[in-house]
């Protein structure tokens, strides 16, 4: 069974008719185990693109078929499993029977066929990801699994489809399975790729070179099956007359779980949180309590993680309200990092949105704006990727240029990369 | 279980599953009473007065001639029997829905009120959804100022918006005109600067969309927070509405889409 440890950090202090509770909790998870061990069994899908496009360069088929072989072998024994090669529809690789067996049980036959009838996937046609999630979710529900997860690899924007299939499919296969996005050279739109991300709590990264396909795969994969819990939950109780402002993981990266919330009590929100391994994550929570006299004591939020019911660890988020401002003006520092951290996120995401809109103004307003912040919480990665599309002039007044010719695949990084934080320091 | 200054039962310990207010602090007064005939009985329970000034006697609390509520913080006239705004009651300390067994934090119990109340929440976020969107059509004097001073007709005095519901697909702007049998979804009445057919909205399921059909005077999109738009938009083209924006026609029609309030 896994250990669970959750550390409030937060400035319980709230000056008179102040209202406002903002606290990180984060999550330490220890001896997940492995996928599949716990709690009956895990399942994969590995769907890579075989549309046209991924022949051109067919160096890009090539790392796939590749990368996805590596994946199988990092895959383990018992657990069920499917490839699937995406075009204009999805279609079974293995099991090659898919009709009638949509999932194989993994061991070192299987594994063998698996690799073979990868070995014959060629591309051609277009793409319709939405399609491929529906038949994803189709094959996961086949068998009575309770941990899945998918890697979805395509090189190209959602084209031969109606968006509001990928719409509805992405609403289908929400609580089927987690699901991994890598997109592979240029032709891709990171938006499309980070709302299947988002919405079915994976990751969503870049491939720039095709060579870098394999090792990629097999971390991905390394990292779904050390996750031996299958679900964690997030239980956020308020106190009565309270309003939950936000709920937000804010490390590893930044997702916003406000709106994932279902109430399972007038006074309780469950927040899903996916799959655990040996990991910590931080989240931040903002409560809007109703203001107290000074001296007063409450508790603004009891943020509980649950597993399969059963509740593993829990942090507890104060107010006390006080007249004594050298205690109440101070910013808990990991809440000032991390509203840092998302707002760099933001910054980036909508700068390079103006930036493509044409609107340099605002895109060089926005960039500058993010190589301030990202100087300011020290994160050196978004810094030095934010170099690659715009000329840091000065960093501590956010005054940057925009770069004439900026590569195409450098934009997508720091736009993949943008919800990646850094701990605090 | 245990019973918080305020009369709340609670099955945690430590601060109240309903108002979050510490329980330890008193818990020796207070957990002398059966908490479970304490909540249904009219009479005053004699030690919650004690118990219930006891953790906030630290603080100044100005009670003078009136009584701030525990329950919503409103201040009554002193010698009230009950909370003016939310009905609270100062003699037995009883707040106004009696808080039931049912709000605990334990999720394996069985109760029948937490499971279906964990349903309906659900089912009424998927109904405000369906509920969709509308549109506000307002009537606005710095539009007015700016482009209907020259359009003829004085302006009427803004007042709270006409709210048209907004179906899926296609909803023309304009106004009714029964000769040409022009009957648009959104009406912008009197205003005779809006053409019969004057600019169509069309939505994708979560984007909209102002297209304008060639209409006389145009149809221009403003920013909130920015300067009134002097160009306006070119006809016969869509342009993506976003969630900050709204459309100004005629000589003095804003028009704001949003979605629709549940009961709307």
């Amino acid at each position: 069974m896994a250990d669970f440890n959750a550390e409030v950090f937060q400035n319980e202090f709230l000056p008179e008719g102040g209202t406002e509770v903002h606290a990180i909790v984060a999550v330490q998870c220890t001896n997940a185990g492995a996928a599949g061990q716990a709690n009956g069994d895990a399942a994969e899908i590995i769907v890579i693109d075989a549309s046209g496009s991924m022949e051109h360069p067919n160096a890009k088929i090539r790392a796939a078929r590749s990368a996805a072989k590596v994946a199988l072998d990092e895959i383990l024994d018992g657990t069920w499993f499917a490839v699937i090669a995406g075009s204009n529809s999805p279609a079974m690789v293995y099991p090659i029977d898919g009709q009638t067996v949509p999932m194989a049980r993994m061991d070192s036959s299987t594994r063998d066929e698996a690799k073979h009838a990868i070995d014959r996937v060629r591309g051609s046609g277009g793409t319709a990801i939405g399609s491929w999630l529906m038949a994803a979710t189709t094959v996961f529900q086949s068998v009575p699994s309770v941990q899945r997860h998918a890697i979805l690899l395509t090189d190209g924007k959602n084209e031969s489809e109606d968006p509001r299939i990928l719409h509805q499919a992405i609403k289908l296969s929400k609580g089927v399975f987690q699901c991994d996005c890598r997109g592979v050279g240029a032709d891709w739109v990171v938006q499309e790729l980070r709302g299947i991300a988002t919405e079915l709590l994976g990751t969503v990264d870049l491939i720039a070179n095709p060579q870098h396909m394999e090792a990629d795969f097999e971390q991905m994969m390394k990292t779904a099956m050390s996750r031996g819990v299958a679900d964690l939950k997030l239980r956020v109780w308020a106190p009565q007359g309270a309003e939950v402002l936000f709920v937000r993981q804010v490390a590893p990266s930044i997702e916003d779980l406000t709106d994932r919330g279902t109430s399972i009590s007038p006074r309780i929100q469950e927040f899903p949180t996916g799959s655990w391994g040996d990991e910590s994550r931080e989240y931040h929570v903002a409560i809007r309590v109703g203001a107290k006299p000074v001296g007063a004591e409450q508790l603004a939020a009891r943020l509980q993680f649950v597993v399969n019911d059963e509740i593993v660890t829990q942090g507890l988020v104060k107010a006390l309200w006080s007249n004594d401002e050298a205690l109440t003006t101070r910013i808990n520092p990991a809440v000032a990092h991390y509203t840092g951290q998302t707002e760099l996120a933001s910054e980036i995401q909508d700068g390079l949105a103006a930036k493509a809109a044409g609107d340099d103004v605002t895109a060089t307003l926005k960039l500058g704006r993010a190589a301030k912040l990202a100087a300011a919480t020290g994160n050196d990665e978004a810094t030095k990727r934010l170099a690659k599309v715009v000329d840091i002039e000065d960093a501590e007044t956010g005054t940057v240029r925009l770069k004439r010719n900026v590569e195409k695949l450098d934009e997508m990084a720091l736009d993949t990369a943008s919800t990646k934080t850094t701990r605090v320091r | 279980m245990a019973t918080c200054a305020q009369g709340h039962n609670s099955v945690a310990t430590d601060y109240c599953d309903v108002c979050g207010e510490p329980i330890g602090a008193s818990a020796g007064a207070v957990a002398a009473d059966p908490p479970a005939g304490n909540a249904a009985s009219p009479t005053p329970p004699p030690p919650a007065p004690a118990s219930g000034t006891a953790t906030t006697s630290e603080s100044p609390v100005p009670l003078g001639p009136e009584v701030v509520c525990p329950n919503c913080h409103s201040d009554n006239p002193g010698g009230s029997l009950f909370c003016e705004d939310c009905g609270y009651d100062f003699t037995t300390r009883q707040v106004p829905t009696p808080p039931t067994n049912q709000l605990s934090l334990d999720p394996s119990g069985s109760d029948p009120i937490a499971a279906a109340t964990s349903a309906a929440p659900v089912g009424g976020a998927e109904a405000a959804h369906a509920a969709g969107w509308v549109a506000e059509v307002w009537v606005d004097p710095d539009w007015y100022a700016v482009h209907g001073v020259d359009l003829g007709d004085p302006c009427p005095p803004a007042s709270t918006p006409n709210i048209a519901r907004l179906p899926a697909g296609i909803t023309l702007i304009g106004r009714t005109s029964k000769s040409r049998g022009v009957t648009p979804g959104i009406d912008c009445g009197t205003d005779s600067a809006v053409s019969h057919r004057h600019a169509q909205l069309t939505n994708d399921r979560d984007r909209w969309f102002i297209e304008d059909l060639d209409s006389t005077n145009g149809t221009y999109v403003s920013v909130v927070g920015a300067p009134l738009p002097d160009t306006a938009l070119v006809a016969r083209s869509r342009r993506e509405l976003l969630a900050n924006e709204r459309i100004q026609l005629g000589a003095w029609t804003r028009i704001v889409v949003r979605t629709a309030l549940p009961g709307e």
